[in-house]
């Protein structure tokens, strides 16, 4: 699940803390009870919300007796330094695309495993099995789950003609009419995008250069940051915002919402998105719960469900096939779902980058007072 | 100063304060002259502070007149009054040296620095705290604080000085010490004094006049001697110092009045003492000190009041004894000051049939026998 | 005022160099967890921000202990940093004397004119909003202050605007009007507790010497609460300094404060860089408690609140 869901609040802060707090102590509590590693067991998973349900878990521990103690992730850059603090005392992290080889791997946090070890992987999309930066020597980097590119959504109401691309975010008719998360660097990205760069999380001085003018020009345009995508979401459904970012789902989100009738696409110039992955934690003490949970909590019934629920595209090809008797096609087709290989090819995906530093160097610049 | 000889510094002319329903003051009429060291003795709840309150313009008064000087002051507010009050608490300011507290209200008013810093000198030498200007109220004692805040009031020269009951917070030998002091100030700045308090003691001991409130009303206003000696009725009478009351039936059928006691025995009273004029039930007040007790009571030129019965106790206070003794009128206490070269012969009354007996000048009728009284509960010395 | 011996050392008897010291130990072991929180939970941080300030962040987003100053030249040759801490300060001194003016009349009031029980009610009126999350005190100004709400359709209906205004909202207005309101119960706290030690006979007592009521206020009462006044400053300066929720909240685009950029720093690991700000905004907090140490008057808000 996606960056681009996070609040950043004191209050999320805290949870985290006390979380991560609770994660340390049960660890080791359930560390000393599972040495022998027997058939069930706890094991620790900071994860989305977005990436479970709690009947499935619930039924996952009535059958095989494999709890999933799960403390909430607040974002990635965040997961990656608590789990530099707090290593083996998680048994599994969610994480999103580069940032699982780039930070994760590179920094020898995660055991990398044979996907195909896994049954339930051949229900995923080949290609999803193959993902070159996933692939390493020593094995395959994650389990993959979700993925969405960042989209524009607009209320035909105000916005006219149809746009098309980054461009609509720029024009004077919208000043304070567009609601952007509060994320920085996807801001600054996706700014990149506009100005027709490619690698936008690696982006040169010149290329920034660049960017802070699309940022300037953008910075009127910008209603307020939104804290949460459901933040965004309400901007729609009260009309306060004729155009937001965010992920796949939105116009379902806003109509589920009593909001009017919004439409979505990926800008003509190319976006930035993500995909995520469940990562095995090197040194967790519980590790070996998460192949049996897996193979449980990752069929296709289960992705299904998810994708009903939580609303964006998974990486599971049978839980399409599963959506399509299940009469809900339209809505599969309407979030790509079965066009994950050739959307993700034209999305640059987030990451850790040589830029960031300096993207958010330039976001402060250009909204600071 | 006010010159006193035309207008009275204080004059209400009848007042009325309510609060809601409630009556404060009911009709109250009070002149106080220029010069006086004038005592409001009550209860609480009597009026007396809210007396003090409406001359000080701290409340309103609902109506009737009230008059400084002359000047009728009703609607001017407090710092407008030519009054100025020393404050139950002293109100001192904590945060002002000493010498700046008594300077505040000479500031206020606008007064030359030298001027200021002359009449501080003055004051403070006036309360005997020479020397103690950079002293912060944290640091004084109580009697000290007490006279900063006499110094600061009277620094200002008003023509009157409201007192509240500003010797309550004191202990009870510093009580008397700044009585002799308040009486001195007094006389040395001749000032108008108004000055609540509840213990009469100290009303007695300074004030020049009295006046005894109840309930909203002012019972009884004369000299201590007068408030102490002809009490106008059992309320007054039980509220300064101690005092027998016996019950009976004034009666004038003879050359003089007579009070027949219930049981029968007859009195002589003097015409004129409390309210002698009426016949019928009466209540007689008499003060222990005047009452003497023996084995048989003297014959002497002028008759003599005498009840016989027993003494029931006989208690040595020090500088005085006290002697209860119960008759068939009720019980009678007699208090015997110690003479130099007396023995102590009282001891050894206790249990014998005894005369408790006192010269008619010394009682005086103070009111109706079936009178309600106000405030009863709270009276007594 | 008063000089009480502080601790028992003075009255224990005399006795060798050694002893004593043990003694003293003895006495200050009750001590020992308050010290630990205050070294574990501040001085500790603060040394690890200080410390973090000075280093740097790689690519891999791994922190590098190579000593640099870039994060502070870079704080200060971007104009845009400085500009947005006097805009926060603007702001936090703003919303200061509005939180002291409106406390001020409260707390005068209850500590005047309403007996205590009742006026301890009203604080804990005062006070109920905290119990809910600062997160959706501020959602509900949102909903106060938004295109469609509440403010926008009583001054619609009142025929004051014909158009919905976004003049309270998503700009420096909306976070002015949500930070006085969440700070103003500190503010109100921490003067109650002041006024309610105040004898008010002391105004009545200018009055009498001669002050009008502004006179009596500004020489009496003032001073005296003074302390209680400059507490409150602090108690509400301080955290508007690291205010970023409700900017980003309501602020618009326009309306980031300082704290906000600290935090895009920190949401993207960038400790250091984050550090190096965060520590500028803590030497500026030393600075005003070492100011105004002789009037801080902590108990107020702990022992009284």
């Amino acid at each position: 699940m996606a960056v681009f869901d996070q609040q950043y609040s004191r209050r999320r802060f805290l949870q985290i803390s006390a979380a991560v707090g609770a994660v340390v102590s049960l660890g080791g509590v359930t560390a000393a009870c599972n040495v022998t590693g027997g058939q069930g067991g706890t094991f620790n998973w900071m994860t989305w919300g977005d990436h479970y349900i709690d009947e499935q878990l619930k039924a996952i521990e009535a059958s095989d007796k494999i709890i999933a103690n799960i403390s909430e992730l607040a974002g990635n850059a965040e997961g990656f330094a608590k789990l530099k603090e707090v290593k083996g005392q998680l048994d599994m992290i969610s994480g999103d695309a580069l940032w699982v080889p780039d930070a994760y791997y590179k920094d020898g946090l995660i055991e990398p495993f044979d996907i195909n070890d896994l049954k339930v992987a051949s229900q995923l999309y080949p290609f999803a099995r193959e993902f070159p930066i996933w692939t390493k020597p020593e094995g395959y980097l994650g389990y993959p789950f979700g993925w969405s590119p960042i989209s524009i959504y607009y209320n035909p109401k105000f916005v006219d003609p149809a746009p098309d691309s980054w461009e609509v975010l720029f024009d004077p008719k919208y000043e304070k009419r567009i609601v952007v998360e509060n994320q920085p660097e996807e801001i600054v990205a996706y700014m990149g995008k506009a100005a027709g760069f490619d690698d936008v999380y690696n982006m040169t001085d010149d290329q920034l250069a660049t960017v802070k003018g699309y940022l300037e020009r953008l910075k009127p345009n910008v209603l307020r940051f939104a804290q949460q995508a459901t933040d965004s979401v309400n901007s729609m459904i009260s009309e306060e915002a004729y155009l937001i970012t965010g992920n796949l789902g939105n116009e379902d989100r806003v109509k589920d919402g009593g909001g009017p009738e919004i439409k979505g696409y990926i800008p003509k110039e190319g976006t930035v998105g993500w995909m995520d992955a469940e990562m095995v934690v090197k040194g967790g003490a519980n590790t070996s719960l998460i192949f049996p949970y897996l193979e449980k909590a990752e069929v296709a019934e289960n992705i299904a469900a998810n994708f009903i629920t939580h609303g964006r595209p998974l990486f599971n090809e049978a839980a399409y096939k599963v959506l399509v008797d299940q009469g809900e096609k339209d809505r599969a087709d309407r979030y790509h779902y079965n066009e994950s290989e050739s959307i993700l090819a034209a999305t640059t995906l987030k990451g850790p980058g040589t830029s960031t530093e300096k993207s958010i160097q330039l976001f402060n610049d250009v909204f600071a007072a | 100063m006010s010159d006193g000889s035309a207008a009275p510094a204080i004059e209400l002319v009848d007042v009325m304060k309510r609060y809601g329903e409630a009556v404060a003051l009911d009709g109250l009429s009070l002149q106080i002259q220029a010069g006086e060291f004038f005592c409001l003795l009550g209860p609480s709840g009597c009026g007396k502070t809210t007396t003090l309150n409406l001359i000080g313009g701290f409340v309103p008064l609902t109506s009737g007149e009230l008059r400084i000087e002359g000047r009728r002051v009703n609607d001017l507010p407090p710092h407008k009054r030519n009054v100025n009050t020393v404050f139950q608490n002293y109100a001192l300011f904590p945060h002002m040296t000493v010498a700046e507290n008594v300077a505040f209200g000479l500031r206020m008013e606008g007064l030359p620095a030298s001027d200021i810093g002359r009449r501080v000198d003055e004051y403070l030498e006036l309360v005997d705290l020479a020397g103690f200007h950079d002293r912060y109220p944290g640091q004084l004692s109580g009697g000290q604080a007490q006279r900063v805040a006499l110094a600061r009031a009277l620094a200002k020269r008003p023509a009157v000085l409201l007192l509240d009951e500003p010797l309550g917070a004191l202990d009870l030998k510093l009580r008397k010490q700044m009585q002799v002091e308040l009486s001195r100030i007094h006389r040395q700045v001749g000032t108008t004094f108004v000055f609540v308090t509840h213990d009469q003691e100290e009303a007695l001991s300074m004030a020049t006049r009295i006046a005894v409130m109840a309930g909203g009303r002012i019972r009884q206003i004369g000299s201590p001697r007068e408030i102490y000696q002809r009490p106008v009725d059992r309320f007054v009478a039980d509220f300064i110092g101690e005092s027998n009351f016996l019950g009976g039936e004034l009666r004038n059928d003879g050359p003089g009045p007579i009070f027949r006691l219930r049981e029968g025995t007859e009195l002589p009273v003097v015409p004129g003492f409390g309210s002698t004029r009426t016949t019928g039930p009466a209540t007689l007040m008499v003060r222990p000190e005047s009452v003497a007790v023996g084995p048989i009571a003297p014959t002497g030129p002028a008759p003599m009041a005498v009840i016989a019965g027993r003494a029931a106790n006989v208690a040595f206070m020090g500088n005085h004894t006290r002697i209860t003794v119960k008759t068939d009128a009720g019980v009678l206490v007699s208090i015997r000051f110690h003479e130099s070269g007396k023995g102590a012969a009282e001891e050894e009354m206790v249990d014998r049939e005894v005369h408790v007996w006192w010269d008619p000048r010394e009682s005086t009728i103070v009111a109706a026998g079936d009178e309600p009284d106000v405030g009863e509960e709270t009276g007594g010395g | 005022m008063s000089t009480e011996i502080v601790g028992g050392a003075a009255v224990a008897p005399p006795a060798s160099p050694r002893s004593g010291r043990a003694a003293r130990l003895r006495q200050l072991a009750p001590f020992l967890p308050a010290g630990f929180i205050l070294i574990g939970l501040f001085f500790v941080p603060l040394a690890l921000m200080f410390v973090f300030s000075f280093w740097s962040t790689d690519v891999n987003l791994d922190v590098l202990p190579v000593w640099t100053l870039e994060n502070y030249v870079n704080f200060f040759e971007n104009p845009g940093y400085v500009r947005t801490l006097l805009k926060t300060m603007l702001m936090g001194a703003g919303v200061t004397l509005a939180c002291l003016v409106g406390a001020f009349a409260v707390a005068y009031f209850l500590a005047r004119y309403v007996s205590r029980r009742w006026a301890r009610f009203a604080l804990l009126l005062i006070i109920v909003p905290f119990w809910t999350s600062y997160l959706l005190r501020v959602y509900s100004w949102q909903a106060i202050l938004g295109e469609h709400g509440a403010l926008n359709q009583v001054l619609m209906a009142l025929g004051v605007i014909s158009e919905p205004s976004f003049l309270f909202v998503y700009n420096d207005v909306g976070t002015f009007i949500v930070l006085v309101y969440v700070y103003v119960p500190f503010a109100a706290l921490v003067l109650y507790s002041s006024l309610e030690r105040f004898d008010f006979t002391q105004v009545t007592a200018a009055q009498d010497l001669g002050a009008n009521s502004l006179r009596a206020f500004r020489h009496v009462l003032l001073p005296q609460i003074r302390p209680g006044i400059i507490t409150a400053c602090i108690f509400v300066f301080i955290p508007i300094l690291g205010e970023f929720l409700t900017p980003s909240m309501v602020g618009g685009a326009s309306g980031l404060l300082i704290a906000n950029l600290v935090a895009n720093f920190f949401k993207n690991a960038l400790i250091p860089e984050g550090a190096a700000i965060g520590f500028m905004i803590a030497v500026i907090v030393l600075i005003l408690l070492i100011a105004f140490r002789r009037y801080l008057r902590v108990e107020d808000v702990y022992a009284r609140g």
